[in-house]
């Protein structure tokens, strides 16, 4: 059964028969290395390829810095975070399951996790003001993109496009809670709604947005 | 899956459940594979939204240090690797298991020694607990022996005192002294004598004063002597009274009578005046 991949070559065959432990670090596939799926690469990553680990930090270090940069909103903190997740993904890759979950978006899982734990601690510590009157920066839909991610352009405007078409009470709940890591809590106290609306918005929203990713926004 | 189940789910996939709701769902989750699923379906919705920030190229020197640090942690896996793979190369394996069969080897020899000690430490303990019959049965006789022995002390101490008692009582005598004379008629002279003890006690009573440069002198009359054998000076107060503990100047054998006569002040070896009172 082919792998739900970017273009890739890799079959379930393939990788079932990948070996359990890095013993050689020359890639098992034969396509150049940019034209690799990033699953291919993840792969090779938890076979201990150092070669596909500098391939996907140059593929994904530049949307992950964004995304931890956007969560912390501070340039040494995002740094730490994303080498810290960096480090934690070459350790883990081998848990990575290609058929459960784009290697990217398995990837902005951790980091964004790695973020938000961050970001946490940093407020308790700090005990950031009130944030209701903060305005959350708009998601750049015109964003340029490095070859690596052109790729990826497509989906991006599928996805923007299924977030433009959520209620507005729906997007905003998702948007503050992935990109600023608050709790439904927060989130109520936030948009003076009750708990309850809340937790309806989030799921609401995610409900809706994964059924428009999946079946497109016909 | 509940519409419940669903809503955390949605929740946990932004990672804005707190802890304990998270560990609720975590533990449903293990249960429940389609709720593992509806989390992992939202998760990666979720993480589509990463899609539409810009690229932010973050410091070059990152890369070249995490390069780095991987390396370094696979230098480690490497030696790991190397001591792991040391183990369970062939020739630790075969001498692995030489030195189990030789303590295998081992353990039988000692245990085959064990079992041929087995009859003659059994006869020993067979021997070792008559023997150790017979003390328990000698030593139970001596301890009724010696019930006995003390008992029969006990008697016999009893018996001893009982007859030194009677002895004692046997061995004393008792004489009151009176006077024929009218100067000392209304006195009263009592002697208690211990014939073991060779002394005895003297208590006068009544007497009249003597003449200055007297003194009342006690005699005791043995039959196994000639003259009476001076027992000492007595002297009354001013009331006629004295009470006096004696011990003759000789033994005495045969106290037969004890007698007063009143003699020189301070005593005589020998009686030399008259006898005022007498036993009978």
């Amino acid at each position: 059964m082919p792998l739900a991949t970017y273009g890739g070559v890799v079959t379930r065959r393939d990788w079932a028969g990948w070996p359990a432990s890095g013993d050689r670090d020359v890639p098992l596939f034969k396509c150049p290395m940019d034209q690799e799926s990033d699953e291919n690469l993840m792969l090779r990553v938890a076979a201990r390829d150092q070669a596909a680990f500098g391939a996907l930090y140059d593929r994904f270090s530049g949307s992950l810095h964004a995304l931890v940069r956007r969560i912390l909103e501070d340039d040494q903190e995002a740094v730490e975070v994303l080498q810290e997740g960096f480090l934690y993904l070459w350790e883990h890759a081998p848990s990575y399951d290609p058929t459960r979950s784009k290697a990217f978006t398995w990837s902005v899982v951790i980091f964004r996790h790695k973020a938000i734990d961050r970001l946490r601690a940093l407020r308790r510590r700090t005990r950031v003001a009130d944030k209701a009157a903060e305005l959350l920066p708009p998601l750049d839909d015109t964003a340029e993109r490095s070859d690596h991610a052109a790729d990826r352009q497509e989906r991006a405007d599928l996805v923007r496009q299924a977030l433009l078409a959520l209620p507005e009470d729906q997007r905003k709940c998702i948007e503050w809670a992935f990109l600023k890591g608050y709790t439904h809590h927060q989130l109520s106290e936030l948009f003076g709604a009750p708990l309850g609306t809340v937790k309806t918005h989030i799921r609401r929203g995610l409900v809706r947005l994964r059924d428009l990713l999946k079946g497109g926004l016909s | 899956m509940t519409d419940r189940q669903e809503e955390q789910a949605a929740m946990y996939s932004l990672h804005v459940l707190d802890e304990h709701e998270k560990r609720i769902l975590r533990s449903e989750m293990k249960v429940d594979a389609r709720l593992r699923e509806a989390v992992a379906e939202f998760e990666e919705t979720a993480a589509e939204i990463a899609q539409l920030l810009p690229e932010d190229a973050p410091p070059p020197e990152l890369r070249a240090r995490l390069l780095a640090e991987i390396r370094r942690s696979k230098r480690s896996n490497i030696v790991t690797g190397v001591i792991f793979g040391l183990i369970r190369s062939p020739w630790v394996a075969w001498a692995a298991a030489a030195g189990l069969a030789f303590g295998a080897f081992r353990l039988w020899e000692e245990k085959q020694q064990i079992a041929a000690q087995i009859p003659a430490l059994q006869a020993s303990e067979v021997r070792a607990k008559a023997e150790t019959q017979l003390a328990e049965q000698a030593k139970t006789e001596l301890q009724q022996k010696l019930a006995a022995a003390t008992s029969d002390t006990t008697a016999l101490t009893a018996e001893v005192s009982r007859l030194k008692q009677a002895n004692a009582v046997s061995s004393m005598e008792i004489a009151t002294l009176r006077s024929g004379m009218k100067r000392y008629e209304e006195g009263v002279a009592v002697v208690v004598w211990d014939s073991n003890a060779q002394q005895g006690q003297l208590k006068m009573d009544k007497m009249p004063p003597v003449q200055p440069n007297k003194d009342y002198q006690l005699w005791v009359i043995d039959k196994g002597k000639t003259k009476p054998v001076d027992a000492g000076v007595v002297k009354v107060n001013d009331r006629g009274r004295a009470t006096i503990t004696f011990k003759p100047a000789q033994p005495i054998t045969d106290a037969s009578r004890f007698a007063v006569s009143v003699e020189k002040e301070g005593g005589v070896p020998e009686g030399e005046g008259s006898i005022i009172m007498i036993s009978p």
